[in-house]
């Protein structure tokens, strides 16, 4: 269904109505030389691939709002010569793709803060066949829980769609995404390409009569095929799904060109704006990022508000930088991507400029548990528990300990500076529902009675 | 006279003791035969008493009645203020200088488990509850718990009212989802208070000298010397 001129029509009118509604700022931060920047999570941290010593592509993860170091970054393979990272989760586990000790590609899955572990990431195949060595296999997208959706070849040969249990490898009995029984003419491939919060998975099939890769939707219980939104004919033009169902990409139905960038929930597609773009990146406030030539040749883009943008005009003029594509944005609204910098290819953080979040304690119940040593480690454990009882999802939430005494936190994504009071250690913790429960874990290193205050932060902005 | 004696004792030990907060006991099961063996190490399993709030000796839980099929009753590593045995009962009592008083000891990581808890329900005031734990660690002592509304305890209880009640979270899947069974006991005897622990030894130590110098006094109306005892 499209919704297009309904829409059109209520933009306008918001737009009225903002009147003099001011373009988001950015500062640019220099990631440093990269093949590609593929992804950026809630805490900050970026993924990608770069050239390691010996010239093999590398997949990396950044510390939180740091640049590439190409020493402590490299996640290494799984035993072959190359990597390459497509998804992060808000613990900074990593997806991908790696070379095998055979030959073989495999997909992997990190732990939080390790690099690749070849006896315990790699996550199998569906099968394999012959014809393509043992297998093929690439991990593309990774949610919260751990669940990792990819594509495979199976026994067949074809490619097939996976979704894999949490923190666990392929199995091809339970995972197999199959190969979708759209008519007229049954899909002969399948590919997952990213999974939310819910577990649902978005991708693309192809097969039959249909020319292009066509986007999918499998909750679990049932697949949708979204024909409007074709993978076609060059690049990769359709975002992931966010964790209200809602994913962006270029109508094909549209009819005109440039065509319509389009937002989709629900088998709904709703036309946002008239551009010659391919969305890449979506976040929970379903702003979406890409890359377009509307602006020129090789901008990126933000569509943000019912806005487009030229995402070059964002930030101070004179930097040196051009940024082309525009690859993942995150709830905090952090924008990854590659450009140049003078003229060489560098990836790029855009840091939305200082704008604070909302502090949204009284919308939140919360109740403490109290304080469990490990003895693995000597450190203490609390959990937090959240309840969102505001009426609307919260994203972007984050938990500050205000006047932290008797302890270290050592699980912090990083320290308020925007808020007041600054300085308090906080933990991202992406979006809560309306309604909905979360828990976070406090890690601590006592040094006398553990005291603090909670305040809960919320929205765009940062903390 | 005597009853009036015992009854003015008990009513002073009443108004000098810290106010008497409930008591409560829950037996607890827990099946392990679902625990894949282990390539190296043990299993090890883990109570902990911690304190919340910085105040030492507000809460106490004993674990008692402890029985472990298919193996000898364990000894305890006693950490911070703990005390006991396995094989009779074990005082935990809440200490934030010791931190974490906890008793932990090895086993196989197989049979049934099964042990009485009773505990004290002083909530703080301020600060964080006090928290009683159970838990199975793995050969790395980590908690075989990855639910993350669990502190990591198969058995979690915080003291955060006076009608506190434990939780139980199953392990995770890799260590056979095993799941502890608790259930409360009504009409047990209840744990001393921590407070009450010298006002009851003083009160039996009054009443047995009293209870000495009335035998005395009647071995003497009797013509006995009380030295001759």
């Amino acid at each position: 269904m499209h919704t297009r001129s309904s829409f059109l029509l209520l933009s306008v009118l918001l737009s009225a109505a903002s009147g003099f509604a001011q373009a988001p700022k950015y500062t640019i931060n220099d990631l440093g030389p990269a093949g590609n920047v593929t992804g950026i999570n809630i805490n900050g941290q970026v993924i990608g691939w770069f050239a390691a010593s010996g010239g093999q592509s590398h997949a990396f993860r950044t510390a939180p709002n740091a640049p590439i170091n190409i020493i402590t970054d490299d996640l290494g393979t799984l035993g072959g010569v190359s990597s390459v990272a497509n998804g992060i989760n808000a613990s900074g586990q990593v997806t991908g793709s790696s070379d095998t000790p055979q030959g073989d590609t495999h997909g992997f899955r990190t732990g939080p803060a390790a690099k690749i572990n070849p006896s315990a990431d790699d996550l199998g195949t569906l099968g394999g066949h012959p014809a393509f060595g043992s297998a093929f296999t690439s991990g593309a997208g990774i949610n919260d829980s751990g669940q990792v959706v990819g594509g495979s070849i199976a026994s067949d040969g074809s490619s097939h769609g996976f979704r894999t249990a949490a923190n666990s490898p392929i199995n091809p009995a339970t995972d197999d995404i199959g190969t979708l029984p759209f008519g007229p003419v049954a899909a002969s491939t399948s590919g997952g390409r990213s999974i939310n919060r819910a577990g649902v998975v978005l991708g693309a099939f192809e097969g039959g009569n249909i020319i292009f890769p066509t986007a999918f939707l499998d909750s679990g219980n049932s697949i949708t095929e979204i024909p409007c939104i074709i993978v076609a004919p060059f690049g990769n033009n359709f975002t992931g799904i966010n964790d209200q169902g809602i994913f962006a990409g270029t109508d094909n139905c549209s009819q005109t060109f440039p065509p319509f960038i389009a937002l989709v929930q629900n088998g709904t597609i709703t036309d946002m704006a008239q551009c010659d773009c391919e969305p890449h990146g979506i976040n929970n406030s379903s702003q979406v990022v890409g890359q377009g030539f509307t602006f020129g040749p090789n901008h990126a883009f933000l569509y943000s508000g019912g806005t487009l943008y030229d995402l070059n005009n964002l930030f101070p003029s004179g930097s040196g930088w051009v940024v082309s594509n525009a690859t993942a944005i995150n709830d905090h609204g952090q924008i990854v991507g590659m450009g140049t910098l003078n003229g060489a290819r560098h990836g790029f953080r855009l840091d939305p400029l200082v704008v604070p979040q909302a502090n949204i304690t009284s919308s939140v119940t919360v109740s403490y548990s109290g304080f469990r040593m490990n003895l693995s480690n000597g450190h203490y454990r609390q959990t937090v528990t959240l309840t969102n009882n505001s009426g609307s999802d919260i994203t972007a939430l984050d938990a500050a300990l205000d006047n932290l005494a008797g302890a270290t936190l050592t699980n912090l994504t990083g320290t308020t500076s925007s808020t007041t009071p600054a300085n308090s250690p906080y933990i991202s913790m992406g979006t809560l529902p309306n309604g909905q429960t979360t828990y976070v874990s406090l890690d601590f290193v006592k040094s006398g009675t553990i005291t603090y205050t909670l305040r809960l932060l919320g929205g765009a902005g940062t903390p | 006279m005597k009853n009036l004696f015992f009854l003015s004792l008990i009513l002073t030990c009443s108004m000098l003791a810290p106010a008497h907060a409930a008591t409560i006991t829950y037996d607890a099961m827990l099946n392990m035969n679902g625990l894949p063996t282990l390539a190296s190490g043990h299993y090890t399993l883990d109570f902990q008493l911690t304190d919340g709030d910085g105040t030492a000796g507000d809460n106490t839980v004993v674990v008692s009645n402890f029985m472990i099929s298919q193996t000898l009753i364990p000894s305890l590593t006693l950490i911070g203020s703990a005390t006991g045995t396995l094989g009779s009962s074990v005082v935990l009592t809440d200490n934030p200088i010791g931190d974490a008083n906890q008793g932990f000891s090895h086993t196989a990581g197989s049979g049934t488990i099964s042990f009485r808890f009773s505990y004290t329900t002083n909530p703080n005031t301020s600060g964080f509850p006090d928290e009683f734990s159970f838990s199975v660690l793995d050969n790395n002592l980590n908690s075989i718990v990855t639910n993350p509304a669990s502190n990591g305890g198969l058995i979690q209880l915080d003291i955060n009212s006076a009608t506190a009640v434990p939780q139980v979270f199953a392990a995770d899947q890799r260590f056979g989802s095993i799941d502890p069974a608790i259930s409360r006991v009504v009409g047990t005897g209840a744990v001393p208070e921590p407070g009450s622990w010298p006002l009851v030894a003083g009160a039996l130590a009054v009443g047995f000298v009293k209870r000495s110098q009335r035998v005395n006094s009647v071995k003497s109306l009797a013509g006995v010397s009380p030295s001759a005892r």
